[in-house]
């Protein structure tokens, strides 16, 4: 053990103390504050029924100590298609939950279910059995646009009726408790507001009569399942919107909630699909960034609270509650990211935690776009059979790996490698680590990014992987000796078993009619070279050439993104894609669809447009920036094959992809030689 | 006697009688469950098989492993073959000959789509999409790994009782992507002249062939020109179809024209003429000696039989018509073609649908993919027949009375304007759109054969409409008191009125609604601004519409893409025609206020003003349901429907869908 690893023992158990006491919620013994907060991971099978992917998935987090787990978004009625999550009104789904419940009790857990009905927030022709959307009144969710029915009284009764037979069939399948979705998606939180309910009858109106949903569902619950269950409301507090209910709003709401006498906790929460930032926060919102509104609420209420928003440190958590501010602390992505959050904290190894980064490209993008969710730092997410706990096996014989690339693929492969037991050195020809990671964290709104490639140096250095930056191998500096290669490093005459590459990929070069045109790593590189005014050639349409441009933008230089497509960011997702874009207005970036560009002449660069070959000038720019794509760097991997032996290859040099991919083909890799 | 002479002639195919000329061609249903066929796939293909369908070619199972989604069937997988001899036992029952069409997606898909993912490989490292993902340039391995995939693929269908297989070279596929020049750059034994280009296609084929043995069909899906700058042309492609023909080992080929990034050709809409394909389809019958199956938006058996008679091709396919009325060989044959339903290439129930990774249907058959539900032999006749008094005869109207009628309701509609159709009516006036009209134009003929009575320009208020003791209705069928009759249901399909911004100047005489500028009822400028706040078909047909007529048209639309609520396919092609008919789009503003002949508007990201010139303004900014003559009826008693866009505005798929399942409730 290393000096300042045994010193981070030593002090870190002390400081999580309130963090690691134990809690009782309505007579639930939990073991510490820690909640694995609700969310959807479309691991349903194919019948709305829970699937063992569930089970080992909640299992995972079980055994590392996790207190309470809750499932996250459950279809309370029938009348609503999603495909991918659990279809809770269906008696079919208890054998599956007992299964997802025994195993987490079975770790000392406890299991609460999510209920929700998405009222306007789907389009009822998910499946084939289609149905009208209905909602409070006929005013369309921002990001689903479909306007939907007004409910009539006998239809509210019906989804009151129908959470109650959900809750009854997880009382069954084994949950200790159930939680109703009034949150940033949920009919019961479209009755709530101002903006989406209009009516004028008794679910209308005063705060009350908008909460009269609400608290019939909560007392049909109980009628069902007594005092035998934990009942909970997932409450967002700020709608977050123009027209919707405000922050005074939202804790007036908490209280009233408070005095009914049937609500045993309250989940807090914040926004709604209106506001993509609000709901799903990426790195660009700060951490802890709903810690205070939570807090009112749980003074409001006089409930138990669970804190929510982008916590994802020890440090945080333990000062949410020696503040008083929560009861417990719930996390969503940092548990997937890394499953043994407890854990390491309980044996004083928060350096070993690997930080969520909110990118949301593994969760949160993934299930909007109707995928099951993972993680794109950890592979293990959602595939724990595979690559979860107690998984990774020792190799026949311990082998000397060269690695040559230290960007997340090259970086996570030898973690992995030298994990299982090889003797692995990294070399890059950059100064530093970190690959494309090095630009990505250049753009302030997304510096978080570099947690990742920090996170697995740490974990290189801690498994004495050396890492060698500066050398530009080349395939010269390779000789194959019957099963060895001899490489020159730097001088120094080596022996390896076997070469990984990881050399990442180039951008596609650009060639305009006249002037030239630099590609994104120069300009992140080294933006002083470029004019005061410049426009980024976007065909991309991608992260990096976003991320370029406002990069450029925040050095104070005036951006335009000419694209021949609609838009700039078409290829993130739902929950990153807004966000993104009003970083892009914010930091002043123009955007011009439909154009390519062509040439850059001494008066501004000129456009064409991309449908109809239209000429248009764009005064005063000085710069072109082009962001045409990716091309694998495989030269080297193919120089290599050619010697016959120990060569494989992960990360962009196969195929240009995003980060998540990089890693998960490194993960593979690693295991397998 | 027939007059589809040819068209019902048998035809041997590899030792195989098909009964006629029809194929259905391959599509993706969606309908797989945990990857393997489900009940719905056996529901689907049977009802087709029983109603005299020559040939049923089932689309884009998968063969390689990496592809993995849940949409599709497993073709790689050995769990798959039991369903498979369900699906071939109901086919074959009626004598229908069943093919399986496999594909390899090569750089057409994503391996992300579970969670074992993989890296996408193709001949060479070139996206297939202008956004598309690059693939991996395939390595040795991934030869073996594919052709491993295509030979386990069709033992599965040998022994899962399949006639044939259908090798997807075709608009999709890792096969057509050797073919390609533009996404062959192979420098290799794989790349390079023809031979060398087809080396793969050819090797897959020989391992099939030895995997299948001498009886098994062997066929491909082929598009005769890639129709892309850089792909192969109609001259090339057949050449290379001449090539693959000349190796013996195929036994037919079914007509295909381009790629995914010439969608207009292989997903063609409405727009695009019936029987496009036909010149590419009589090129291919006359270059090679195999069968070919003509495709490309086949509309009618008369169409079909012209095809066959002047010997372009030697049976015929179709997709959707057969999607959207099961019966269409079946009314040809016995001499009823006017009744058949028609396709009118909207996509929205089929294609878009798919490309959105959801089942098909078909916005006009409801039964479609709901078999089970819907499907012939479901309809029950009511206990007891009962008038039923429809108001509004647009798509929901019209449909209810037409189930209701079959179950043997007596049924009357009754319609403000002077003519049956609704909204298609207006929304079909724009010429990309004019197919449309088939849709209302069926169902009022269906109506005009079912006796139902039909009131035209009558517009029926709440105060008409007396409700009686014993829970029937009175109603005055005219306007002066003259007719009152007696109904026992009333349903109520008044569809839905425009919403207009709350934006100074909206009022003004020359800004209209996108229905009035299509009607034509309005005078239009020469400079129009057109708005759009859905991103629908209305404003960029309107904008086709008007800028043919010489008008100088600007789009804008609020959303950040142009049309940006139209499915996939349509998409690409109407941003392409949008531009060639001279329309200026501008995505990402929204209306701010109109003082013509200004009109403002400001950027939604950023704010920045926008001010345009125009005539005339037209806005298509958005629908609300016409409940006006429901309101207060609901829960009054049981015998008050409504249905359609009065119950919220949505699509004519909606509103057909809830119409069928209203009429078989009541």
């Amino acid at each position: 053990m290393s000096k300042p690893e045994a010193d981070r023992r030593e002090s870190s158990m002390e400081g999580y103390e309130q963090l690691l006491s134990p809690y009782r919620l309505a007579g639930l013994e939990l073991r510490n504050r820690v909640v694995w907060l609700p969310h959807l991971t479309r691991y349903a099978t194919d019948d709305g029924l829970p699937s063992e992917q569930h089970v080992r998935y909640y299992e995972e987090r079980a055994r590392n100590g996790v207190a309470l787990i809750i499932t996250g978004c459950e279809t309370a009625h029938p009348a609503v298609q999603w495909g991918g999550r659990i279809n809770a009104f269906d008696t079919a789904a208890v054998s599956g939950y007992r299964e997802m419940t025994a195993a987490v009790h079975e770790h000392g857990s406890f299991m609460f279910g999510q209920l929700t009905d998405d009222g306007n927030q789907q389009n009822g022709v998910g499946g084939l059995e289609w149905n009208h959307v209905r909602a409070p009144s006929p005013v369309p969710d921002h990001m689903v646009g479909v306007v939907p029915k007004p409910l009539t009284k006998a239809e509210i009764d019906d989804i009151v009726r129908y959470f109650g037979i959900s809750t009854q069939i997880h009382a069954e399948g084994g949950f200790d408790g159930v939680e109703i979705k009034c949150a940033h998606d949920g009919l019961h939180r479209q009755f709530l507001s101002p903006h989406f309910n209009r009516r004028a009858d008794e679910y209308g109106g005063s705060a009350d009569n908008r909460l009269r949903i609400l608290r019939e569902t909560v007392e049909e619950m109980r009628r069902r399942v007594g005092e035998e269950m934990v009942i909970g409301v997932r409450l967002s507090l700020d709608e977050a919107i123009e027209g919707g209910f405000d922050e005074e709003e939202g804790i007036e709401y908490a209280r009233i909630i408070g005095t009914w006498g049937t609500v045993d906790y309250l989940n807090a929460d914040r926004g709604t699909t209106g506001n993509a930032n609000v709901m799903n926060p990426t790195m660009a919102v700060p951490q802890g960034y709903s810690v205070e509104i939570g807090a009112r609420a749980k003074r409001a209420s006089e409930l138990p609270l669970i804190a929510f928003g982008r916590i994802k440190t020890p440090a945080m958590a333990e000062r949410i509650l020696v503040e008083g501010k929560a009861d417990l602390v719930g996390m969503a992505r940092q548990l997937i990211t890394d499953p043994e959050w407890v854990t390491k904290l309980s044996r004083g190894a928060v350096e070993e935690i690997k930080p969520c980064i909110a990118c949301n490209q593994g969760c949160v993008d993934r299930l909007w776009s109707g995928l099951p969710i993972t993680c794109i730092l950890n592979p293990s997410a959602g595939r724990e059979r595979r690559w979860g706990a107690g998984s990774l096996v020792p190799p026949s014989a311990p082998r000397r790996v060269l690695v040559i690339g230290a960007g997340p693929a090259g970086l996570k492969v030898a973690e992995v490698a030298a994990r299982r037991g090889h003797s692995v050195t990294v070399v890059d020809r950059a100064e530093r680590p970190g690959g494309k990671v090095r630009l990505i964290r250049k753009t302030s709104a997304r510096s978080e990014f570099g947690e990742s490639t920090d996170w697995l140096e740490r974990q290189l250095d801690r498994l004495g992987v050396e890492v060698r930056c500066g050398i530009a191998l080349g395939a010269a500096d390779v000789t194959a000796r019957g099963e060895e290669f001899a490489v020159d490093l730097d001088g120094a005459a080596l022996s390896f078993d076997g070469i990984v590459v990881a050399t990442g990929a180039r951008p596609v070069p650009a060639k305009l009619e006249a002037g030239e045109a630099i590609s994104i790593p120069e300009a992140m590189e080294d933006p002083s070279a470029l004019a005061a005014a410049v426009v980024v050639w976007d065909v991309e349409v991608g992260q990096a050439s976003a991320t370029a441009a406002e990069f450029l933008a925040g050095t104070g230089r005036q951006v335009t993104i000419a694209t021949p497509a609609d838009r700039p960011a078409i290829g993130l997702g739902v929950s990153t894609t807004p966000p993104q874009l009003e970083r892009l207005a914010a930091a002043g970036v123009k955007i011009v669809p439909y154009h390519d560009v062509v040439r850059l002449e001494a008066e501004g660069a000129l456009l064409k447009h991309a449908h109809t070959g239209a000429e248009r000038r764009l005064e005063g720019v000085g710069s072109v920036v082009a962001a045409l794509g990716w091309r694998a760097d495989e030269d080297l991997y193919h120089a290599l094959r050619k010697f016959g032996g120990a060569v494989a290859r992960a990360g962009d040099c196969v195929a240009p992809r995003d980060v998540g991919m990089a890693i998960y083909s490194a993960e593979a890799l690693g295991r397998e030689i | 006697m027939s007059k589809f002479e040819r068209l019902f002639e048998p035809f041997q195919l590899k030792g195989k009688t098909l009964i006629n000329r029809v194929v259905w061609l391959p599509h993706l249903t969606g309908y797989s469950h945990e990857g393997r066929i489900s009940d719905k796939h056996v529901r689907y293909y049977a009802e087709r098989a029983r109603n005299d369908v020559g040939m049923i070619i089932l689309g884009c199972e998968t063969v390689n492993p990496k592809y993995r989604n849940g949409a599709r069937v497993d073709a790689f997988d050995p769990r798959s073959v039991e369903g498979y001899r369900r699906l071939a036992d109901a086919v074959h029952e009626h004598g229908t000959v069943l093919v399986g069409q496999l594909v390899d997606d090569g750089s057409q898909n994503i391996c992300t789509a579970t969670l074992d993912w993989s890296y996408e490989y193709a001949p060479s490292p070139v996206a297939d999409w202008v956004l598309g993902l690059v693939p991996k340039a395939m390595e040795p391995e991934d030869f073996d790994f594919s052709r491993e995939a295509w030979v386990a693929s069709v033992r599965n269908h040998v022994d899962g009782g399949y006639d044939g297989s259908e090798l997807k070279v075709a608009h999709d596929g890792l096969l057509r992507q050797f073919l390609s020049p533009l996404y062959n750059q192979r420098e290799d034994d794989y790349g390079g002249d023809r031979e060398g280009r087809e080396r793969f296609v050819r090797e897959v084929l020989e391992a099939m062939r030895a995997e299948a043995g001498p009886d098994h069909i062997l066929g491909i899906r082929f598009p005769f020109d890639e129709c892309i700058p850089g792909g192969f042309g109609l001259e090339e492609g057949l050449e290379l179809l001449g090539d693959i023909a000349s190796w013996g080992i195929v036994d037919y080929v079914t007509s295909d024209l381009g790629v995914h990034s010439a969608l207009r050709f292989c997903n063609p809409p409405m727009s695009t003429p019936a029987g496009f394909a036909r010149y590419a389809v009589r090129a291919a019958s006359q270059a090679v000696d195999l069968p070919v199956i003509a495709y490309g938006r086949i509309r009618t058996p008369e169409m079909a039989e012209e095809i066959l008679e002047r010997g372009e091709a030697d049976l015929v396919g179709v997709a959707r018509a057969l999607i959207t009325d099961p019966q269409w060989a079946r009314k040809a044959r016995r001499g009823d073609s006017s009744r058949i339903r028609r396709c009118i290439g909207c996509n929205q129930g089929c294609l878009d649908r798919i490309w959105l990774g959801q089942e098909i249907t078909c916005i006009l058959n409801p039964a479609a993919g709901r078999e089970a539900r819907f499907g012939e032999g479901t309809l029950v006749p009511a206990e007891q027949p009962r008038r039923v008094l429809v108001i509004g005869g647009g798509p929901a109207g019209m449909k209810t009375a037409e189930v209701a009628a079959r179950r043997g309701h007596e049924v009357t509609v009754v319609e403000r304007s002077n003519r049956l159709g609704g909204a298609v009516n207006i929304l079909s006036r724009a010429p990309t759109r004019r197919d449309f009209l088939d849709s209302v134009r069926w169902l009022e003929n269906e109506l005009a054969a079912l006796d139902v009575e039909v009131r035209l320009g009558r517009e029926i208020a709440a105060a008409d409409v007396v409700l009686r003791d014993d829970g029937g209705f009175e109603v005055d069928l005219t306007d002066h008191g003259g007719e009152r009759r007696q109904f026992d249901e009333l349903v109520v399909a008044t569809g839905a009125v425009a919403v207009l911004p709350e934006v100074a100047g909206v009022g003004a005489a020359s800004v209209v609604g996108v229905r009035e500028a299509l009607e034509g009822t309005e005078e239009i400028g020469a400079e129009v601004v057109i708005v759009d706040g859905v991103g629908t078909f209305a404003a960029v047909s309107a904008a086709q519409m008007l800028a043919d007529t010489g008008r100088r048209v600007t789009l804008v639309g609020e959303a950040l893409e142009t049309a940006a609520n139209l499915g996939p396919p349509d998409r690409q092609i109407q941003l392409t025609t949008l531009f060639e008919h001279g329309v200026e789009a501008i995505p990402g503003y929204s209306l701010r206020l109109i003082d013509l002949p200004a009109v403002a508007f400001a950027h939604v990201l950023d704010g920045d003003p926008l001010e345009l010139r125009a005539d005339t303004v037209v806005l298509a900014t958005g629908w609300a349901a016409d409940e006006s003559l429901f309101v207060g009826r609901d829960g009054l008693d049981g015998n008050v429907h409504r249905v359609g866009d009065c119950v919220a505005p949505r699509d004519v798929g909606m509103a057909l869908f809830t119409a069928e399942e209203l009429a078989r409730s009541i």
